[in-house]
């Protein structure tokens, strides 16, 4: 009796336990998300998760990390056939050249989530014919200037350059070696007409001689100002005035320096008009993705116009939809004025594989031309012809 | 096992810990570097199938960079004279505060305080005292002074306050070595000395010196391969820009460029120029012992 009862209460044990495994089974994946963003933008962004996981009942662990990061991570989780990420946040730089470690979005997306994104924005995840990368969240320079100081904002270079003669030494340029100099000049050379690829041709020239005259009105510490650097420096008078990227617009007020005294204004136009370059952060699924079935579902939600205006007014970033712009508090329009003005004068940096290697030219022909003075026509010549090699070096299907 | 094999196995275990922390976090990761240094990513789309392995492609890229040069040029110079700042200002300090002066428990804890101080706060402060608006500059503002750009990228001016900075930070080490090594003098020869009408200068460069000359040694080989490991106090008060060191430069590459290869190349030349200067200084150490011997 005693052994029948051990035996059918192991049975019985047996049937829960399967019974419980089937149910582990059939729950939802758990998502691992790598995003970039700082403590405190990941404690606002964590609402949005969870309605994500209320309607979908797909958990999603979010991992706050830096781009450079993020793309490491993936590198070996790929190198190693096996990982974590199942999305990742792509810096908007990085594109071209994490396009293998990542999957081809075309068959996991919609026509819904597609239509009505920035058409720019979207163009830039798009490589051989295949859309490997999804707009998540998007951003461009503005004009950040000190309004006791400078009463009106220059809309053009000669208005700039003014400025720039009437305080020698207070204008600010991300000057360090990295791409956020790249960012600074790219603007004035479209603004310009040039071609980034180029390097010398007419609009290159007028862009480069202009930033000769104007790097004799830069501080002289603009030559290790990055984006919080030049920010610090605005704060502090050293400068007064800088280009800079939204994300000062909250450490700003947070300060109470926006906004009075300084003032965001959009960039000024050149002889070609206006003109900026595309910033943010693109949504991918690696390649190794343990759920990219419930990874896409997350990209396609993190797409939507919910989702977009969710950023818009708990985060403070530039939607990809246009129509998310309602999502911004009126008091607020105005502080951000100086973005929404240069919206449509967005482009994205040059797709090409070997952009990495043509941003460093840039950057050395800027601090050769500014820093050190050299002949404007000779240093953009002798840099052209390396970012000729470049291009003669670079494989065709990795241009879009 | 015998009692000796026993107690073999004792020491082993006790240092276990130790050589498994070092292997894992210090050996394994350097031999990795030095991996990553001598390697070629193929292409800007890693992971590539055919990187190359061993190549010293890195190296005569690092040799052709002249922000390479500039940094080694600095690395030189910042450790050699902040030793010396800190050995004469560490000395100053430890012998006024082995003085029995009123207050010098206090004193002592003020000589202390930089050290004490986390560096990335100490460094911060420095910051907002050698800035274009900071304190000193308010300070000579306010005596009629014209403002200094203390802090221009690349000067010499600026060169010299990352000096001053990290000798400042790291002196109370070398007043610690030096003032152990003062008190530790037995005061008999200080009575000898004074009955045989030795004091002042006298006393001091022919009985304190050559008494305190081990401490200083010590001081010196610790702070001098300490010191050349500097990277937090050039890259806080003036960015990748202002002053490039070799572990800062690494930095750059590593952090602006993602470019790991370069990165490892730089700061295995350093590790190499340290292990060389750590190699000289234990056989010197080695020959001054045989000579006191």
């Amino acid at each position: 009796m005693l052994r029948r009862l051990a035996a059918f209460g192991l049975i019985g044990l047996a049937l829960l336990g399967s019974l419980l495994m089937a149910c582990q089974g059939q729950r939802e994946a758990s998502l691992t998300f790598y995003l970039a963003v700082l403590p405190s933008e990941k404690e606002a962004y964590q609402p949005l998760l969870r309605d994500f996981s209320k309607q979908t009942g797909i958990a999603v662990n979010l991992v706050a990390q830096q781009y450079a990061e993020i793309r490491r991570a993936l590198q070996a989780e790929v190198i190693a056939g096996r990982g974590l990420a199942d999305v990742i946040e792509v810096d908007v730089y990085y594109l071209a050249a994490m396009q293998s470690l990542v999957k081809d979005l075309m068959p996991l997306m919609n026509a819904e989530t597609l239509t009505g994104i920035n058409a720019e924005a979207l163009e830039a995840g798009r490589f051989g014919g295949s859309l490997y990368y999804i707009p998540h969240r998007l951003s461009w320079q503005a004009m950040v200037y000190n309004s006791h100081y400078i009463e009106n904002p220059p809309a053009t270079w000669e208005e700039l350059l003014d400025v720039a003669r009437r305080y020698p030494g207070r204008m600010g340029l991300k000057a360090a070696q990295y791409e956020g100099l790249t960012c600074d000049i790219l603007s004035f050379v479209w603004q310009a007409g040039g071609d980034p690829l180029r390097m010398n041709d007419a609009g290159c020239l007028a862009a480069m001689n202009f930033l000769a005259a104007y790097g004799e009105a830069l501080n002289p510490s603009a030559r290790s100002y990055k984006e919080n650097s030049v920010l610090e420096a605005q704060q502090k008078e050293e400068i007064y005035l800088h280009f800079n990227w939204p994300f000062v617009v909250p450490l700003l007020q947070e300060k109470q320096l926006l906004p009075e005294p300084n003032v965001v204004a959009p960039l000024p136009a050149g002889p070609k008009g206006k003109a900026a370059v595309l910033g943010g952060g693109y949504l991918a699924i690696s390649t190794v993705a343990p759920h990219p079935e419930e990874a896409a579902r997350l990209v396609r939600f993190l797409a939507s116009a919910q989702a977009q205006r969710f950023f818009v007014k708990h985060l403070g970033w530039m939607p990809t939809r246009p129509e998310a712009w309602d999502a911004l508090p009126q008091e607020m329009r105005k502080v951000y004025h100086g973005f929404i003005e240069m919206a449509p004068h967005v482009k994205p940096r040059p797709p090409v594989e070997y952009y990495e290697s043509l941003s460093r030219l840039w950057q050395q022909a800027f601090r050769d031309i500014v820093f050190d003075h050299k002949p404007v026509k000779e240093t953009m010549d002798h840099y052209a012809a390396q970012a000729a090699t470049l291009r003669g070096n670079s494989p065709a299907e990795n241009v879009r | 096992m015998s009692v000796r094999q026993q107690r073999n196995w004792f020491f082993f275990l006790l240092v276990l810990p130790s050589l498994v922390y070092l292997l894992l976090l210090i050996i394994g990761p350097s031999f990795y570097a030095v991996k990553l240094a001598l390697t070629v990513p193929a292409g800007i789309h890693a992971p590539h199938p055919t990187a190359r392995f061993p190549s010293l492609v890195n190296f005569s890229h690092l040799f052709a960079d002249p922000e390479f040069w500039l940094a080694v040029r600095n690395n030189l110079i910042i450790p050699v004279f902040s030793v010396i700042v800190e050995l004469i200002v560490g000395l100053c300090l430890a012998l006024l505060l082995s003085q029995k002066i009123v207050g010098r428990g206090v004193f002592r804890t003020i000589a202390l305080l930089p050290f004490v101080v986390p560096e990335i706060v100490f460094l911060i402060i420095m910051k907002s005292v050698f800035s274009e608006h900071g304190y000193l500059n308010s300070v000579l503002e306010t005596s009629n002074l014209s403002g200094v750009f203390w802090l221009e990228p690349r000067s010499l001016l600026a060169l010299g306050v990352v000096i001053l900075v990290d000798a400042w930070h790291v002196t109370p080490i070398v007043f610690l070595i030096l003032l152990s090594a003062l008190e530790s003098i037995p005061t008999d020869i200080y009575e000898a000395a004074r009955i045989d009408g030795t004091t002042g200068w006298t006393l001091f460069w022919y009985i304190v010196f050559p008494l305190l000359i081990p401490a200083i040694l010590v001081a010196v080989v610790l702070r001098s391969i300490d010191a050349f490991r500097i990277f937090a106090t050039p890259l806080v008060l003036l960015g990748f820009e202002g002053t490039p060191v070799i572990s800062s430069y690494a930095y750059h590459y590593w952090i602006d460029y993602s470019n790991e290869s370069l990165a490892c190349c730089a700061t295995t030349v350093l590790a190499i120029v340290i292990l060389a200067l750590s190699y000289l200084y234990v056989k010197l150490w080695k020959q001054a012992e045989r000579i006191e011997g």
